[in-house]
């Protein structure tokens, strides 16, 4: 007697388009809910079929039917345990190489499979052509194709569907592993079928030959049921190590991988026959603008270019708004100054020290913002992940491998939590060369470093001075990077692979909101660190009291001259000592230093020219490197510390950091002076 | 197949993306990323994804510019 009721389950990889074709089978008639147990959503409907009434169980998407996620899980266990009438797959014809690996787990489950090539009108302008009855051929089920979006196909599937359900027999298929592999799994079968507990509980609802497939793939779920009912000693589990053994022998490769790599080569045999790619492929924008900016020739030049852009903007479009601040700040200090009736030292403290010291900093908010505008521009095109590809060039041409890449981009932004994401890299020999190379990567700290500095002394060239730092920053991170790999941690990094996203326009709230976000925390820095570091240095150069203020008779400036023969032959005094003593709790505070010991307070145009006195263009340039290159800020530090788990190698980062960045300055001093300049 | 996959990343010079290598093995390329993420799994090779950051400090943080900024990771931190 014909069936008048069926259920039939949809089933398919994520945007397959599985939920349109629900659509288009149900009509109006669905109920949404939620898989027993879980939150996953749980889509039902029902339709007529001429006489039949059809239930259809939307499935959650899922790319595979092994028991890594909870989707798969539901897929398989609602197929297995509610033995629907029909699985229909909803296949993506524009991916079906993909697709088709489903497939071949839904086929193994034993289930009457129909198959909806969906999508192939997107397949067909991708220059992709499916020939449809070879296809139902070599699947041994019938194929057919739809148009999900259109609603075409629907009124064939459903008949299909009607065939189904009403007795039409279909071959079917399942993948030949191979004849050592089909041995093994019948072994595995037999011994599976000949155990009682396990036939009367479990082969209702699975095949032999299933369970001993996933067996073969480690399948954790089935596994524990097999132990559970047959026991850990039984015959199944001696015969599957043996299986093991043997393959493992043979092949080279654990079980999982034999039987992956065997679904992999059926469904490229598969594709080999039935599918036919156009010569001339499709071609996406993102490929056409990749083949120029990621290309061998011209990936470099244009990172270079969009670096110095990056720079030239910062400080052309920033020197307006910086202007007002600091008028505005200045003005905000003398007001103070003139109004306020208090002790001196206490006016001292307020202007001096708090007004002067947040507002030279603050002076350069704008640039800050400008900067996170333009790395928000380049992240959200996507050529971010360009760039680090194109460093990652490099890297590979230095000999290294892999991930080393990584500090090339990360610290831009801030070296602290880079520090402690390099957790997730699984080679420790990587994790510490990644974290010990970060701190040389420029962060936006010392940003107002460089923007007083080239102020004062490269006005005409401030993006391009700028641009050479963060330059020599990347060079010498790849140099110390391959100095780190060859005598701290040889070895070879894991092979990778990289998924670059494709690219989009940036949107203006995302750009804002980012720029925002983290221009907001340069903020709250300036209200926190920045402003208690700028206290202790009024209090440093404020006493002892009758001294001069910020006079190197001052306690800064005792500290300083202690330290000075250290830095003599760079060309720096005690000055640029005390500044980068404090730098180490902050970059920023560098800045504020200047103010304080110089005693232009707040007013940028005030340092700059007291700079002048202090340094020379070259100098200038040797103190910008070496702020660029010693020591990482204090919560860096601390960073390293906690993610290496040993003080040994905060210490080490500080010492190696500290002498390059000596090095460094001393070679540009040296040179500099060779060529003439005044040091 | 799959050891085709890890011969050709091994033996690759300089970097490489998904797209290239699915054009010099001529697999598909939502295919041979499927293929990745098994052997990604299974500790053969890695892949880099940095347009599936979510902020849980996972690959894609490791190369962000974001740094302490990062909004997703603050946003999971509400969360």
């Amino acid at each position: 007697m014909a069936k008048d009721r069926a259920t039939v389950a949809l089933a398919g990889n994520p945007n397959a388009g599985k939920t349109t074709i629900f659509n288009n089978l149900t009509g109006a008639r669905q109920h949404i809910g939620n898989w027993p147990g879980v939150t996953v959503e749980k889509k039902e409907g029902s339709t007529r079929i001429g006489d039949l009434d059809v239930g259809i169980v939307d499935l959650p998407g899922t790319y595979s039917l092994t028991a890594y996620s909870l989707e798969e899980v539901i897929v398989r266990d609602f197929i297995a345990g509610e033995r629907p009438d029909v699985v229909v797959n909803i296949v993506d014809a524009s991916n079906i190489e993909r697709n088709l690996y489903l497939t071949t787990q839904l086929a193994e489950l034993g289930v009457p499979l129909v198959i909806a090539l969906n999508m192939v009108d997107v397949a067909r302008g991708r220059g992709i052509h499916i020939d449809v009855p070879l296809l139902g051929e070599l699947l041994g089920s019938p194929v057919i194709p739809t148009v999900g979006l259109r609603n075409r196909g629907t009124m064939e599937l459903k008949q299909v569907i009607a065939d189904a359900v009403g007795g039409a027999k279909y071959r079917g298929f399942h993948v030949n592993y191979g004849r050592e592999v089909e041995e093994e799994i019948t072994r595995l079968e037999e011994a599976i079928s000949a155990d009682d507990t396990v036939s009367r509980e479990l082969l209702g609802k699975y095949f032999p030959r299933w369970l001993a497939v996933k067996l073969f793939e480690e399948d954790e779920r089935v596994a524990a049921d097999l132990e559970r009912l047959a026991g850990p000693d039984s015959e199944i589990f001696h015969r599957l190590e043996e299986s093991r053994r043997h393959l493992l022998s043979i092949y080279g490769e654990d079980l999982e991988t034999i039987i992956v790599d065997n679904r992999y080569g059926f469904v490229a045999g598969v594709v080999r026959e039935a599918v036919e790619r156009e010569r001339e492929e499709y071609v996406s924008t993102t490929d056409r603008i990749d083949n120029v900016l990621t290309s061998r020739i011209w990936g470099f030049p244009f990172f270079a270019l969009f670096m110095w852009l990056m720079f030239f903007l910062t400080f052309f479009l920033g020197k307006f708004p910086m202007e007002w601040i600091d008028r505005l700040v200045t003005g905000f200090a003398n007001m103070v100054q003139t109004n306020l009736t208090s002790p001196a030292w206490l006016q001292s403290l307020l202007v001096d020290g708090v007004i002067g010291g947040v507002g030279a900093v603050l002076v350069f908010l704008p640039q800050i913002f400008i900067i996170f505008i333009c790395i928000s521009i380049l992240e959200d095109t996507g050529y971010m992940s360009r760039a680090a590809f194109i460093m990652d060039r490099v890297m590979h041409w230095l000999g290294l491998h892999g991930k080393s890449f990584i500090p090339m981009v990360m610290g831009f932004g801030c070296n602290v939590p880079a520090v402690m994401a390099t957790r997730t890299l699984e080679s420790e020999k990587d994790r510490m060369i990644t974290i010990l190379v970060n701190p040389l990567m420029s962060c936006t700290a010392r940003l107002p470093v460089y923007a007083l500095f080239t102020s004062a002394f490269f006005a005409a060239n401030q993006g391009t001075v700028t641009f050479s730092l963060y330059l020599m920053g990347i060079i010498l991170a790849v140099v110390m990077a391959k100095v780190f790999r060859k005598f701290l941690f040889p070895g070879e990094s894991e092979p990778f692979v990289m998924e670059l996203p494709p690219y989009r326009w940036p949107t203006l709230k995302g750009t804002v909101v980012h720029m925002w976000e983290r221009g907001s925390l340069f903020l709250r820095k300036a209200g926190t660190i920045i402003l208690a570091g700028s206290i202790i240095i009024w209090l440093l150069s404020y006493f002892p009291r009758g001294v001069a203020y910020g006079s190197a008779q001052s306690l800064a400036g005792y500290i300083g001259r202690a330290f000075e023969p250290l830095v003599k032959p760079l060309g720096f005094d005690w000055r640029a000592v005390v500044a980068l003593m404090f730098g180490f709790v902050a970059k920023e505070i560098v800045v504020s230093t200047f103010g304080a010991l110089t005693g232009a307070g707040e007013s940028r145009a005030a340092i700059s020219g007291q700079l002048q006195q202090i340094f020379t263009p070259l100098t200038a340039y040797c103190f910008m490197a070496f702020t660029l290159l010693y020591t990482p800020c204090l919560a860096t530090v601390a960073m390293i510390r906690r993610e290496t788990g040993h003080w040994k190698w905060a210490a080490f980062a500080v010492a190696y950091s500290l002498a390059l960045a000596w090095l460094i300055a001393f070679l540009i001093y040296r040179v500099g002076l060779l060529f003439g300049l005044k040091g | 197949m799959l050891e085709r996959i890890v011969e050709e990343v091994k033996n690759n010079p300089g970097p490489l993306t998904v797209g290239e290598l699915a054009r010099r093995l001529d697999i598909e390329e939502s295919a041979l990323s499927g293929m990745l993420d098994y052997l990604e799994r299974k500790g053969r090779l890695s892949v880099f994804r940095p347009d599936e950051c979510d902020g849980s400090g996972d690959m894609a943080c490791v190369a962000c510019v974001y740094g302490s900024g990062c909004p997703r990771a603050s946003k999971k931190e509400k969360e």
